[in-house]
């Protein structure tokens, strides 16, 4: 073991003594079979994700007006009443959705883990993987029906059993739409989170649930204190990812609610989509994307940080 | 000698100018479009709207066909050309129009209204037509108008409405959308109503009269209208009584909002942002005032959650009996005729008078909504592809009154504005409302800019629900109507 680690060591240091060209040089084929991809990284994704940056300091209309304007792109957005508004809403947005759809797939995913019949547990896995295979826009129409204020299943089921009082127009009021929205999947068992906490779950050793339960550790114990600490890299994971896909959701808003009623569920992915698609803002939507990548970035970093310190 | 040689040179000549005469002769008659034209060749992509030919489903098992039936025939006469149609984008398809237009990928004939095409013929996107309008239809038989100047075979009120501020016309609309309100008759039966108009479009004789019929309707258990009003895109059936009230109040108004042309006409973007920019109107304008009160009584009356719903949810719950009346557009013509189990007409809604808003005094009538908004432009695409001809003179085979006519009664779209075309009685009710006074002031988004007409609607709807009140309207309102036309009057380097 300890000659192995020697001899790495030494090659680290005989490598690091030589130019870096010459180290590039002497691994040259691995270099070349890499370059499609980072080329391909370069067009698709870097020089679009450039673009933006520079754009953002434009007065653009994707066609010809094409002004420099400075910083006003990003003063006027933090004047623009609708911008602030839909940060509020997607803040609310992001806490709720980020809480239930790590919360109930972790709840999924243990209750799947503990239990004994491994048939059963399977068949749940399935169940909860299925979902999946659902079109996007097929699921948001179902919902779209249930909150029919009318004929819509939720309002039903509240007049079936007595609660007619409670039934409401949920998407067309500004005081419930961002909630119906935020409720949108229930019960928030999505796929990918659920199997990246299951994932995390079924890699704790068996002998290390073995010793818990002879300390005499309770099933919440051991949760808290085992299951939650090793899988804490999943759960960053999920908290990172649903932040992500959560901010730049816009789908469901554009498709549900148009963003309304009255901005109430204005979020600034659809703002963005409708700065460039609608108004044709280019240069001002690009703006509203930097300060998304900006929020992004940092709730990264945030994340980054406060796992790696974990 | 040289007599001879001069009178050999002579006659080599005479032999030439007759051979070029011949030649001339020959192109001359040549025609450019029709039957007879030669040339013709390469691919259209035609984006067609509502004709667009879609296969029978269970929900739809009748749906438009006959374009394709027009292209088959066309294809035959002209075989080195051929026609696509574009499938239906649906609600998304002006956004996938205005990045087509972007990347140079458009096809060379797409379905728009004339005031989207005002806005954007500064852009360069739009071929103008008047000197094909100018020449003969040849699809169109000799004693049949537009046989010898094309545009004749459309109504000159068509062309008075959508001509461009250049004065050149890039649209061709062979059709009238009409809208309405679609009554339950068994509904306005069991509460008494009468089911013959009052007035030559509507039920009630002025606005009041409207209202209290919305009452009792209300009073009886229903939800008395059937509209929505949504953001983003179009956003709505609510957009359309927008317009005709604020047109109503500012009725002795609007001659001072117009710029050159004095006779009656919807106002250009340009005409409304010189209204703003120079204080001729305003949100704090007392006409204003009644338009917010009109506007918020009027909603009271609209289904639940009119404000979160999809198209076909007010269109449910006219024909669920849920909501007698409903707002909607002659295009919906051939659903209705086909889902709804009872008994239906077309009404209008009706003039606002004094009795509603002093500053309606002199309305004598309520105003079209809709109209000639649905068209055929041919674009840059076309032009840098070298197919505008192909393109014009597809437009001319399909906008001849037989083949028109077929089409529209397939698909049920709109009144049609071609002269002596034949159609269903089912546009009956559409016709003395196509014959309305245009609305003055459009639909928010045309009005002014986009972003305002968005900003309107989620304004308006703030304060609807008690969000905003009157006068943080007026105040939200007017600081996008002078923003949004500051930058208007800066993009297009308006000077008056």
């Amino acid at each position: 073991m300890k000659n192995t680690t020697e001899g790495k060591d030494n090659l680290y240091r005989k490598n690091k003594q030589k130019s870096l060209f010459k180290q590039i040089a002497e691994a040259k084929m691995l270099y070349l079979s890499l370059l499609p991809t980072f080329l391909f990284l370069a067009i698709f994704i870097y020089y679009p994700t450039f673009l933006i940056f520079y754009r953002s300091f434009f007065r653009w209309d994707g066609v010809t007006i094409c002004q420099f304007v400075g910083l006003n792109n990003f003063k006027e957005l933090f004047n623009d009443e609708t911008f602030i508004r839909s940060l509020e809403n997607v803040s609310l947005f992001l806490i709720f959705r980020v809480a239930v759809l790590f919360l109930f797939p972790f709840i999924a995913a243990e209750l799947i883990v503990n239990l004994i019949n491994k048939k059963i547990a399977y068949a749940w896995k399935l169940i909860f993987v299925v979902p999946m295979v659902v079109p996007y826009i097929v699921m948001l129409l179902i919902w779209a029906f249930i909150y029919d204020p009318s004929v819509g299943l939720l309002n039903q089921l509240l007049r079936a059993i007595g609660l007619g009082k409670l039934t409401r127009p949920w998407l067309g009021s500004p005081n419930t739409a961002l909630f119906a929205l935020c409720f949108l999947r229930f019960p928030w068992i999505p796929t990918m989170q659920f199997l990246i906490l299951l994932g995390g779950l079924q890699s704790i050793p068996q002998s290390v649930i073995e010793s818990s339960r002879l300390d005499g550790a309770s099933i919440l114990t051991r949760i808290i204190k085992i299951d939650i600490p090793i899988i804490l890299p999943n759960i960053g994971l999920v908290i990172i990812l649903t932040s992500i896909w959560m901010l730049q959701q816009f789908q469901m808003f554009l498709i549900l609610t148009g963003g309304g009623p009255g901005h109430a569920t204005m979020v600034p992915g659809l703002y963005l989509y409708i700065s460039t698609f609608d108004y044709g803002e280019f240069g001002y939507a690009s703006s509203i994307a930097v300060v998304m990548f900006g929020i992004l970035f940092t709730l990264m970093y945030i994340n980054k940080r406060y796992v790696k310190a974990s | 000698m040289k007599k001879s040689i001069s009178n050999k040179l002579i006659a080599v000549l005479a032999l030439g100018i007759l051979m070029l005469t011949n030649i001339a002769v020959a192109v001359a008659e040549e025609p450019m479009f029709g039957p007879n034209a030669k040339g013709l060749k390469g691919t259209v992509y035609f984006y067609a709207g509502g004709f667009t030919p879609t296969k029978p489903t269970p929900d739809v098992p009748n749906p438009p066909q006959y374009l394709n039936t027009l292209v088959q025939k066309y294809e035959k006469i002209h075989p080195e050309v051929n026609i696509k149609i574009i499938p239906d984008k649906g609600g998304e398809y002006h956004t996938w129009r205005v990045t087509q237009l972007q990347g140079g990928t458009a096809p060379e004939i797409l379905d728009n209204n004339y005031i989207r095409v005002w806005q954007e013929v500064p852009k360069g996107w739009y071929v103008p037509l008047d000197k094909y309008l100018e020449m003969s239809n040849p699809y169109i038989p000799e004693d049949m108008p537009g046989h010898n100047k094309w545009k004749n075979s459309i109504l000159d009120r068509v062309w008075e409405e959508t001509v461009y501020a250049d004065g050149n016309q890039y649209l061709i609309t062979p059709m009238g959308t009409g809208t309405g309100l679609f009554f339950n008759k068994e509904i306005f039966e069991e509460l008494g109503f009468p089911t013959t108009l009052k007035t030559q479009t509507s039920s009630w004789s002025n606005w009041e009269d409207f209202i209290n019929s919305l009452k009792k309707i209300k009073g009886a258990g229903y939800e008395p209208i059937a509209a929505f009003m949504k953001l983003h895109g179009w956003g709505g059936t609510y957009n359309w009584i927008d317009g005709v009230v604020l047109t109503s109040v500012y009725y002795d108004k609007i001659p001072e909002f117009y710029l050159k042309k004095k006779q009656w006409h919807v106002l250009s973007q340009e005409e409304y942002v010189h209204t703003i920019l120079t204080d001729i109107h305003s949100a704090y304008d007392p006409e204003f005032g009644d338009f917010l009160d009109i506007m918020k009584e009027l909603q009271s009356y609209w289904i639940t959650g009119y404000m979160g719903m999809m198209e076909e949810q007010p269109y449910r719950a006219f024909i669920n009996e849920r909501a007698p009346l409903h707002l909607n557009m002659t295009s919906w013509l051939k659903d209705i005729m086909r889902d709804a189990d009872f008994d239906w007409g077309v009404t209008y809604w009706p003039k606002i008078d004094e009795k509603t808003s002093k500053f309606c005094k002199n309305v004598k009538t309520s105003f079209l909504v809709g109209g000639y908004t649905s068209g055929w432009a041919v674009t840059y695409v076309a032009k840098e592809k070298e197919l505008v001809r192909e393109s014009i003179d597809w437009l001319m085979y399909v906008c001849a009154q037989e083949n028109f006519g077929n089409l529209v009664n397939d698909a049920l779209m709109g009144v049609p504005t071609i002269k002596k075309c034949e159609v269903s009685e089912a546009f009956a009710p559409f016709t003395p409302i196509l014959s309305l006074p245009m609305r003055a002031i459009k639909d928010p988004r045309p009005r002014l800019t986009k972003r305002y007409g968005e900003e309107h609607r989620g304004i308006m709807q703030m304060f609807f629900t008690g969000q905003l009140t009157k006068k943080e309207t007026r105040d939200k309102l007017q600081k996008w109507l002078m923003s949004e036309a500051k930058k208007a009057k800066a993009e297009a380097g308006w000077e008056w």
